[in-house]
């Protein structure tokens, strides 16, 4: 844990966040079933901060209860806040608590998933709001939105 | 990963089927890009190679019309199409193909909620409909039905029938709640099963036999048609919910516990799917092995002892929950609590006993009242990278049969270096033992040994005569085979249905092991 830590602290901007998962799609580091572990050191980029529009802030959480928050809530009863807790420690387990999130980042573990987490098929979540969702999740962290 | 193509179809042809294709759903739902769209389209808790399943193309319909250009097209081109609706049906193969190459026919976009029908207790929704879908949508509208769900919320409320999945309310059995069928034929044929097929009638979701041969189980668990529309039973809200948890001391008493629990059942005393779960299932949804253990090979009873006490679970774990009003719920209660006590050691308990942070009682709380949520998936985060398939027997609901079941998969478990983690659900005559095969999905050979065991307990199910009531795609010819009386009578008739309704073999070839003739070379 203390090695992923350390290395989130070194890689820590978010055009070298992007790189890198460009550089591993390319090199077919990642991808479907295989391992991802490399992609984690991208969870540290630190982004520069974006201001969103209300219209898009409203429709990203409306996409991120629709799509995310079985899994990605807050709590620990919820597996994907828990796989993320276990790997990042407790203030990281929940996406929406997160500070460090990029748009590309978002969309790569979305389109090919992570760990337990398979990934989301276009018919399902289509590109433009995936776009939405990914940057709502970037402006983070987001107040507690209760489950519906 | 690379571009695979239809087995059979060439590049240049590939490409006019791909054209034809957008020509039907829109260029934006037609899908071949390897990079960022067929990779959700793979398995992501598969133990063989991805490449085995990796689809050439998928293709989206909205609508019946859509589809029915699209079977067009795959008869023309002799294209084989694999059906996945909400596509979550992971630890059976997720939304991936039989074999590499298929087209996946993805239903998702079929998502409408037709109808909810308040009077008579149903609803009529699409393929594309999960749960958690039609569960928000029964809040919206200030509905009083319940959904029943399966354990993951995310699955499909038809094709989680189709697969002959189950809840755990007293409608939990969802192929008999499931009423009135529509279903499109490889040649386009659109067809209403049931009463359905009367033209004006009232009936097609409350009479489920219609008139002459009942079809619809054809479409279960088959390739024989694309199940567009169902018809689902939903039960109405009780005047009463009391779930329970009763937790047993020895491991020994699951023979008790399965004696006491038949007659419950069979005289309905105990009204949804009765869960018996073993520690670690309990466990794994709260703590990781890490937390208590990180040695190799299966964690030692001092350690599980441990994780008994720190919990407040037992050896054994049930559940089941009082439906009605209270004073027929105190009565049941006083039956059912009798009959248990008599194992020693049965500690009983009720909501207001069990913490407020217990993972694994909040979530069987919310499932015995059909409110859908994602909590079980947690018992993958007992390891690192972990993923898993379900090894899933059939037996009778006897002690003698519940603990030679526990322990010729407890024993090849261990032996095969991974923890037994499972539970024993009983329906109405029959009790579904679910192992879940948890394992690490970076490790190649940790799933290599997870797949040998998975076919060794296939293997042994057989031989003590217990069979598989599903699968993951890479066991459903091993599982069709093992249901072999009378030189294979059933299979041979399946495929003699399979020839007749699509004979140009383009509906899920393969699938729980039913190959049309031009593939059935490839039965294993």
């Amino acid at each position: 844990m203390k090695a992923r830590l350390m290395k989130e602290i070194l890689i820590g901007r978010r055009t070298l966040a992007c790189r890198l998962v460009s550089a591993m799609l390319a090199l077919g580091i990642v991808g479907a079933g295989g391992t991802v572990n490399a992609a984690d050191a991208a969870a540290a980029a630190t982004p520069a901060k974006v201001t969103l529009s209300p219209e898009t802030l409203a429709k990203g959480s409306e996409l991120f209860v629709k799509n995310c928050i079985m899994c990605h809530d807050r709590g620990m009863e919820h597996p994907g806040t828990a796989a993320l807790t276990y790997l990042y420690g407790k203030d990281k387990g929940a996406l929406e608590d997160r500070d460090n999130l990029t748009p590309d980042f978002v969309r790569f573990f979305v389109r090919h998933g992570r760990g337990l987490m398979p990934g989301f098929r276009t018919g399902e979540l289509n590109d433009a709001e995936l776009k939405v969702l990914a940057e709502y999740l970037s402006a983070g962290p987001h107040p507690a939105v209760p489950a519906k | 990963m690379d571009a695979v193509l239809p087995p059979g179809i060439k590049r240049e042809q590939f490409a006019s089927l791909v054209a034809d294709l957008q020509k039907v759903v829109g260029r934006e739902f037609v899908f071949t890009d390897t990079q960022w769209e067929l990779p959700a389209y793979n398995d992501a808790y598969l133990t063989t190679p991805a490449e085995l399943h990796q689809p050439s193309a998928a293709v989206a319909p909205a609508n019946v019309e859509e589809l029915q250009r699209v079977l067009e097209v795959a008869r023309h081109y002799k294209a084989p199409l694999w059906t996945t609706s909400t596509g979550k049906n992971f630890a059976y193969g997720g939304p991936a193909p039989r074999k590499a190459g298929y087209i996946v026919l993805d239903l998702k976009r079929m998502n409408r909620i037709l109808e909810v029908n308040e009077k008579h207790g149903y609803a009529v929704v699409e393929p594309g409909v999960s749960y958690m879908d039609l569960y928000r949508h029964l809040q919206k509208i200030g509905s009083k039905l319940w959904v029943d769900c399966a354990a993951p919320g995310w699955g499909g409320v038809l094709p989680n029938m189709t697969e002959h999945g189950v809840g755990y309310t007293p409608y939990g059995d969802h192929v008999t709640m499931q009423c009135g069928m529509e279903v499109m034929l490889a040649d386009g044929t659109l067809v209403q099963t049931g009463m359905g097929a009367l033209p004006g009638s009232q009936t097609s979701h409350l009479y489920k036999y219609g008139f002459g041969p009942s079809m619809d189980g054809l479409f279960t668990q088959s390739n024989f048609g694309v199940v567009t529309k169902v018809g689902m039973w939903l039960m109405p809200e009780p005047p009463g919910y009391r779930p329970y948890m009763i937790t047993f001391e020895k491991e020994s008493d699951l023979h008790a516990i399965t004696e006491v629990l038949r007659p419950l059942k069979v005289n309905m005393l105990i009204p949804a799917v009765a869960m018996t779960v073993e520690m670690l299932w309990e466990a794994a949804v709260q703590v990781t092995r890490r937390d208590y253990y990180t040695g190799k090979g299966p964690i030692p009873d001092s350690v599980r002892k441990k994780m008994r006490s720190d919990l407040k679970i037992g050896a054994w774990n049930f559940y089941g929950a009082l439906y009605g009003p209270p004073p027929m719920m105190d009565n049941t209660w006083e039956v059912i609590r009798d009959a248990f006590a008599s194992i020693p050691g049965a500690k009983f308990y009720f909501d207001e006993d069990r913490a407020k942070d217990d993972v694994a009682w909040q979530y069987r709380k919310k499932l015995g009242a059909g409110i859908p949520n994602m909590t079980e998936y947690n018992v993958m985060n007992w390891i690192p990278n972990g993923a898993h398939i379900d090894f899933s027997p059939i037996s009778p609901v006897t002690g003698v049969d519940a603990t030679k079941q526990y322990e010729l998969i407890r024993d090849r478990c261990n032996k095969a270096g991974f923890d037994y983690c499972g539970e024993f659900a009983v329906g109405w005559r029959d009790m579904h033992h679910i192992f879940c095969l948890t394992f690490d999905r970076n490790d190649a050979k940790e799933k290599a040994r997870a797949n040998k065991l998975f076919g060794d307990l296939v293997d042994a199910a057989a031989a003590a005569g217990y069979g598989e009531y599903r699968t993951h795609l890479d066991f459903m010819d091993r599982i069709a085979g093992t249901y072999n009386w009378n030189d294979s009578a059933l299979l041979r008739m399946h495929e003699k249905v399979k020839d007749a309704v699509d004979p140009s073999g383009i509906l899920s070839p393969g699938k729980m092991g039913i190959w049309p003739k031009s593939m059935r070379k490839g039965r294993a």
